[in-house]
């Protein structure tokens, strides 16, 4: 049986003023994430993945607005509740884990009182209390000694056990829903198994809705139940995870997938090199310039963002074109 | 002659924790010997803090070793004048990780890439703007990028920028420190694939450092891994990789995620 969604967001998009000109980096977005399965959003730098996330906690700086569309968790919605209320969101149901886990932390003040401060703002304990909490949660990350963890400064760990303390302090609240930005890009490869290791147990632990944020589809493959792949501020293509792998449809999610390096040593064709987004809100497709299998077609555009089969939602033209005649 | 050979390379830093403590020393790199070819791309492979990056340096001269010689083109690189090692330096080169940092954003890229063409050649400025103009055709960059700057580019641009720097006056030996980590998967590709050729068209020899195994695959002949300063194994056939029986190198195998969904990694460890 279908579960009902614990966050939906419904026709995203996302414009950001700037001195010369207003653009728009997210458009159209849709996706609905389900308690306890990891939602992947996959996309290269600059299509938009990163402001989606911060749209969903209302974090987006000034200059940055969401123009229309909804964001709803548990019959609210995030984009028109007072501060106040968003304030009680933030951390409690909906936390967040950034890239870079050493600019994240406050480099003057302990680990311990980084978790003191995260429990006690949400939850009315005592001190002591939260510490117990924070040496409960530290214990279950399998990291090394973790009362020792508790008194150390931030740069006295590594960007990988920053992470995981990162995550610690995340699941002492058991928020409902973790967005986590690219959770492992700026660590090495040993340390990003650990990392996701402990992601997927805070999914099977606490039923946490996760939305993992990434441009490594290895990520993907090993922990998201369903993807969203973004291009120009667009979804392209949305699909249960093995689907996605085994039959992308999306001439850009072949490219994607074509491209992942292994251990095998074959050669790889790599893609013309340039991306330039059509910044103005012109309905064409944002893959135009650089897919190998567009023709005429493509160019008069309407970006129909249609279920193919179930649960396989595709943005483009010559698909649609295919199947539907 | 070999290119490059390193002899019982030692390194130590010294570090102290607080005010009042003692300080200790972390060894870095410790009694690294190795030799390079000519056209020949060696992948260093090892977790962060394994030494890699110390010894990309040490082979620069930006740190000195300890101990230890490194002689490159037959010469020991740390044992000569100023206007020798300004002559040898004209065949090493290097890119780092964060290529935001390595330009100076004052600079168009057009005086960037220029820059050592003007410490080594004496070119009219026609001549001078002929061979940038033939750098940034040669990685793949347009001739009106030339008067931009690089806040004006992509990560992945400014990669090539660096590289087309890095070229600019032919060298040996090209230094790639994590020089893909930073970057997508495509622009990745990309950026490895001009590597390679750029390798086979001029006879480059590389040093790859990194600690994504997959990226040193695709690109090295062969491979050390190094672990805490040491090197712990050497493969000198990358078809056998999987072979690799260190288990320090097991470790790095073993995280190399698997390209397809379905096996759950996580759980074996």
């Amino acid at each position: 049986m279908r579960h009902q969604p614990i966050l939906t967001v419904n026709n995203l998009n996302i414009s950001v003023s700037t001195p010369l000109e207003v653009v728009h980096p997210v458009r159209d977005v849709n996706f609905a994430l389900q308690s306890g399965k990891v939602l992947g959003i996959v996309g290269e730098s600059g299509s938009g993945k990163t402001l989606t996330c911060m749209s969903l906690l209302r974090l987006l700086p000034e200059n940055v607005k969401v123009e229309f569309g909804s964001i709803n968790y548990r019959n609210q919605n995030l984009l028109e509740c007072s501060a106040e209320d968003i304030r009680k969101v933030r951390g409690n149901d909906i936390a967040m884990i950034m890239q870079n886990p050493m600019i994240a932390f406050n480099p003057v003040r302990t680990i311990e009182s980084h978790f003191i401060e995260t429990i006690r703002t949400h939850l009315p304990i005592t001190k002591r209390l939260a510490r117990k909490v924070a040496v409960e949660y530290l214990e279950k990350t399998d990291l090394p000694n973790p009362k020792a963890v508790l008194k150390q400064y931030p740069f006295q760990l590594s960007g990988g056990m920053l992470q995981r303390v990162m995550i610690a302090i995340t699941m002492s609240l058991k928020p409902s829903i973790l967005i986590a930005d690219e959770p492992t890009t700026a660590l090495d490869a040993t340390n990003q198994l650990q990392v996701l290791k402990q992601l997927d147990k805070l999914k099977k632990e606490y039923n946490t809705g996760i939305l993992l944020v990434t441009h490594d589809l290895g990520v993907i493959a090993q922990l998201a139940d369903e993807v969203a792949v973004m291009y120009g501020g667009y979804i392209v293509e949305k699909a249960p995870v093995l689907k996605l792998f085994n039959q992308p449809m999306h001439p850009y999610t072949r490219v994607l997938l074509e491209s992942r390096l292994g251990l095998t040593r074959k050669k790889i064709q790599s893609v013309s090199p340039l991306s330039t987004y059509s910044k103005n809100n012109d309905k064409k497709c944002p893959f135009l310039d650089r897919c190998e299998e567009a023709n005429h077609s493509c160019t008069s555009y309407n970006l129909e963002y249609r279920e193919y089969e179930k649960d396989h939602f595709v943005r483009c033209v010559k698909i649609h074109e295919s199947v539907g005649n | 002659m070999s290119l490059l050979v390193l002899k019982n390379i030692k390194k130590s830093f010294f570090l102290k924790n607080s005010v009042f403590e003692k300080r200790r020393s972390i060894e870095a790199v410790k009694d690294i010997s190795l030799t390079l070819e000519q056209g020949v791309c060696l992948g260093i492979v090892g977790e962060s803090g394994s030494g890699k990056s110390t010894l990309g340096k040490i082979i620069l001269g930006l740190e000195k070793p300890d101990q230890g010689e490194v002689c490159f083109l037959g010469k020991n690189l740390h044992n000569l004048n100023s206007k020798e090692l300004k002559e040898l330096r004209q065949n090493l080169q290097v890119v780092f990780q964060d290529c935001y940092s390595a330009v100076n954003p004052r600079l168009t890229i057009g005086e960037s890439i220029a820059e050592p063409l003007r410490n080594y050649k004496r070119l009219s400025s026609a001549e001078e703007e002929k061979q940038v103009l033939e750098l940034l055709k040669k990685v793949g960059l347009r001739r009106e990028d030339i008067h931009k700057y690089p806040s004006q580019f992509s990560g992945g641009q400014l990669q090539r920028i660096n590289i087309a720097r890095a070229i600019a006056l032919k060298p040996k030996l090209i230094i790639l420190d994590e020089a893909v980590s930073a970057l997508d998967a495509l622009v990745q590709i990309q950026i490895l694939n001009l590597l390679a050729q750029l390798k086979e068209e001029f006879q480059l020899s590389y040093l790859f450092i990194s600690h994504d195994l997959q990226a040193v695959n695709y690109i090295a002949d062969c491979l050390v891994v190094m672990h805490q300063g040491e090197i712990v194994e050497r493969l000198d056939d990358m078809e056998q990789l999987e072979q690799l029986a260190n288990p320090v190198s097991k470790k790095l195998l073993s995280s190399v995620l698997p390209p397809f969904p379905g096996y759950m990694k996580c759980e074996e460890i």
